[in-house]
């Protein structure tokens, strides 16, 4: 058995990679180690639902044998991850976080788990994540079977949701990518608040087949990982067509950085006041350090901001009405009562209560809100922004009682981007830019047309190349 | 009234909301709030105006 030296959980896919073609260690090495990291380190951060360790094993095996042939499958091949707990694994139970589906199995394997099978990663274990993904509005971060998720560079801290186990599990170092899903904040908000890079992608382009519905014109699923590199791997590996999905775009994504456009080509929008007024005092600094990186990376900046819509209205509206839809049975049934969060019971049962014209108008103002952003990215190729406007919140403090600048800026800026982001099913990255002075991550958020990855992904490669936030480990 | 006086009434104001916000709501009183969060949602969407053309954003596939 390998010695499997500490550097080696915190490495990208592609140095993994090479190490195992080196046969510095083999496939079944590597899967055993972070197994044994996973199930030790895991319960400490709430971030395991489930160890895969004999399911790891015997995926592991199968590559070295392909290794041995010298088949080789892909920059993924021998890679453990972790899967949210929101996607199926047949014969596996599928919690989704949530008690009253604490026994659910089911009898096929979620599309991208499929996918990530076929080339070769290996699936180590499913991931905690906020129960139901959040639907029906939680209150507290305990909202969670298994617990709130704990922040890894603080534990008193939340990891963010509803990806929680995702985020947290990378920035630990106990998988080495992971898959999240989100459909308002869900990728963005746990890889801020860990210091980890997501990306979330166009919606449609990766298959939502097996994975637990929240709102189905807005679920995304998405990869979180150490890098903005290995991002563009393993979207290229979960993208694609997929009959199973009436939400799929039937387009695949090809990661191919040499043929991004030039950084002196793209037009990054941003808005001033998001940077120093909207952010918290004790992030500002980072984020106002980060939008110097992105200038110096040669791009033309733009100052923007967004007409005024009520995005947050018509997306909560959306999500409200499409989740009482979603969980009706869950609700009727009475075992809704279950759920550990009060404010999400209450919100679940109340979504039923939303009538079809207000859903209707939402989705109205959803093609307005589609046709400004058409017009913003004439002018612009991306916009960037705080993905979060401050660090994880404390594990005791409610939800809704986060920072707000008092008075409140008139201007506001980018501030809705991240519902504007997901009503418009735009892609986004996020990028570790800094620590507070409470040394707690923040991130950025770069946004870009649908299906424009490829420019995102450049950006945040060149990004990468000038900063060694997405380095940082948090003190494991 | 004072700059004091004053600073000691907001102050009392303010722990006074605090400590209704930290009473622990029945369940059927956190239904009833999240229901009257419905309908002020629908009251601020029936207030935004939106073109008659403007069709709802869904996506349908022949």
């Amino acid at each position: 058995m390998a010695n499997i030296p500490d550097d080696v959980f915190f490495a990208t896919i592609a140095e993994l990679n090479g190490k195992l073609k080196a046969k510095e260690f083999s496939a079944v090495e590597l899967a055993l180690a972070f197994s044994e990291r996973l199930e030790k380190s895991g319960p400490r951060y709430n971030a395991l639902a489930l160890s895969l360790r004999e399911h790891a094993l015997r995926q592991a095996r199968e590559v070295d044998d392909d290794i041995k042939r010298g088949r080789f499958r892909g920059v993924l091949q021998g890679i453990p991850y972790g899967a949210k707990d929101l996607l199926s694994l047949a014969g596996r139970p599928t919690t989704w976080g949530a008690r009253p589906y604490a026994g659910q199995v089911f009898d096929f394997d979620a599309t991208v788990v499929k996918k990530l099978g076929k080339a070769g990663a290996v699936l180590a274990g499913k991931l905690a994540m906020v129960e139901l993904a959040g639907g029906g509005g939680y209150r507290y971060a305990a909202a969670s079977l298994t617990g709130p998720g704990l922040n890894p560079w603080d534990t008193t801290r939340w990891s963010g949701g509803s990806s929680s186990g995702s985020g947290s599990a990378v920035a630990a170092g106990l998988v080495p990518f992971a898959i999240g899903s989100e459909t308002w904040g869900s990728i963005l908000t746990p890889c801020a608040y860990c210091g980890v890079t997501g990306l979330r992608p166009t919606y449609g382009l990766v298959s939502r087949y097996g994975a637990m519905a929240l709102s189905w014109t807005m679920d995304k699923i998405g990869p979180i990982c150490r890098s903005a590199e290995d991002c563009g791997h393993v979207l290229r590996v979960i993208s694609g067509g997929d009959s199973n999905d009436p939400g799929s775009a039937g387009k695949s994504f090809f990661y191919a950085p040499q043929y991004a456009r030039k950084l002196s080509d793209l037009r990054v929008g941003f808005a001033p006041v998001d940077f120093a007024e909207w952010a918290e005092p004790t992030a500002r600094p980072a984020f106002q350090a980060a939008l110097e990186v992105v200038r110096g990376l040669g791009v033309k900046t733009v100052e923007i901001a967004l007409p005024d819509l009520p995005y947050s209205l018509a997306a909560g509206t959306i999500i409200s009405a499409e989740g009482a839809a979603v969980f009706e049975p869950l609700i009727k049934s009475g075992q809704v009562d279950q759920l550990a969060d009060q404010h999400q019971i209450a919100g679940l049962k109340a979504g039923l209560d939303i009538a079809a014209k207000d859903y209707l108008k939402a989705m109205r103002i959803r093609s307005l809100i589609r046709e400004a952003m058409r017009k913003i990215f004439i002018d612009v190729d991306v916009l960037v922004s705080p993905s979060v406007f401050g660090p994880a919140s404390k594990i005791s403090d409610p939800l809704n009682r986060g920072f707000r600048p008092k008075p409140e800026p008139k201007d506001r800026g980018l501030r809705d981007l991240g519902a504007v982001g997901n009503l418009a099913g735009l892609p986004a990255l996020s990028l570790p830019c800094g620590f507070t002075s409470e040394k707690l991550p923040v991130s950025i958020q770069l946004v870009g047309r649908s299906f424009s990855e490829n420019n995102l992904l450049a950006l945040g490669v060149e990004f990468q190349k000038r900063t060694d936030w997405h380095r940082r480990r948090p003190p494991v | 009234m004072t700059r004091r006086e004053l600073a000691a009434a907001l102050a009392s104001s303010t722990s006074l909301v605090r400590a209704q916000e930290e009473r622990k709501l029945t369940p059927e009183e956190v239904l009833a709030q999240e229901k009257a969060d419905v309908r002020s949602e629908s009251e601020q969407l029936e207030k935004f105006n939106v073109p008659m053309a403007t069709e709802p954003a869904f996506i349908f596939r022949p």
